[in-house]
């Protein structure tokens, strides 16, 4: 048997962004690489028939004795798992003609899934790299190897920091898009109303 | 019995999923059952994705208005069926009268604004 080409490709998006990364692998699968694992900035692909799909992401963590059932809900909706990482799964269905199906059809989920996300990683911005960048002061741990390090350390809680406000300035765009799509849908101008209870 | 209050007030108002989810369960349904309901009540014009879906369901399961029925030891089973709870049904009842005085407010205003708009009307015909 012939075996199927893989590649891997190394690749960052925002945890705000998850909408470009879910963009990128609808692509691949358009020229042919199939999403088989998602970890972090790694993904691993394969071989296939370019495919014209849709990806979307959810950021969830059932429960172990739940976990069958909320894969289940996605696939009784037509969306196939293909992978997961650190809280974010990864589901994929074929695109059709109408517009983009969605796993999340209401603001309010949407927001909910990103407000999931702000708060673990503001308890791991306070609980492990605060910490971790702070304990390194102290007049014993001199020199360049250590001087380094805290650059680094640094480096990790700026990048931190910036996600999580990004994360807040995209619950806040979330919540006020949410509120102008749905003025926009229920207060027609007048004029337009009238011809609609005339149909 | 306050403290039963103090859950309604905090469940209310609903959502628009939870609201769904909440009339769907009138007659207990596992998770697909209830996207392909709220898709029939509405005509299709209400489409629940997954995502959406299990995000109530956890939801509600949590504020105790509804829970999983039937077969508790099926652990790990596909499809759980859920139906309403006591604090549920009361919710449903809640805020049906809560719409129904909501729409009979606003079905009067639009009489209003459509009355308004044919007189507007019938002034334009006549100057012109």
């Amino acid at each position: 048997m012939k075996e199927i080409e893989t590649k891997t490709v190394i690749r960052a998006f925002g945890a705000w962004n998850s909408e470009r990364e879910e963009r990128w692998l609808g692509r691949m699968a358009g020229k042919g690489w199939r999403l088989i694992a998602p970890r972090g900035v790694f993904y691993r692909f394969e071989r296939a028939a370019p495919a014209d799909v849709v990806f979307r992401l959810d950021y969830q963590s059932p429960k172990r004795t739940e976990r069958a059932e909320y894969l289940g809900l996605f696939q009784d909706a037509g969306w196939e798992h293909a992978g997961e990482f650190g809280g974010w799964h990864y589901f994929r269905t074929p695109a059709g003609d109408g517009p983009p199906p969605e796993i999340h059809t209401d603001t309010e989920s949407r927001v909910a899934m990103y407000r999931r996300l702000l708060g673990f990683m503001a308890i791991i911005c306070i609980a492990v790299w605060v910490p971790f960048f702070t304990n390194l002061r102290g007049p014993w741990r001199s020199g360049t190897f250590w001087a380094v390090v805290r650059i680094f350390q640094g480096l990790l809680l700026v990048i931190w920091v910036y996600a999580l406000i990004r994360l807040g300035r995209k619950i806040r765009e979330l919540k006020q898009g949410g509120r102008r799509k749905i003025s926009r849908e229920i207060c027609p101008p007048l004029s337009k109303h009238k011809t609609h209870m005339g149909q | 019995m306050s403290e039963i209050d103090d859950k309604m007030r905090r469940a209310l108002p609903l959502t628009e999923a939870t609201y769904y989810v909440l009339v769907s369960l009138v007659e207990p349904r596992h998770g697909y059952g209830i996207m392909q309901n709220v898709a029939a009540l509405t005509g299709g014009e209400v489409r629940m994705g997954p995502g959406t879906l299990y995000g109530a369901l956890t939801n509600l399961l949590k504020q105790g208005l509804i829970e999983r029925s039937g077969d508790e030891e099926a652990e790990g089973e596909r499809r759980k069926t859920y139906g309403l709870t006591t604090l549920g049904r009361s919710i449903v009842l809640l805020e049906c009268k809560r719409l129904e005085t909501m729409a009979r407010i606003g079905r009067a205003a639009a009489e209003r604004i459509r009355s308004q708009e044919n007189e507007k009307d019938g002034k334009e015909e006549t100057t012109s």
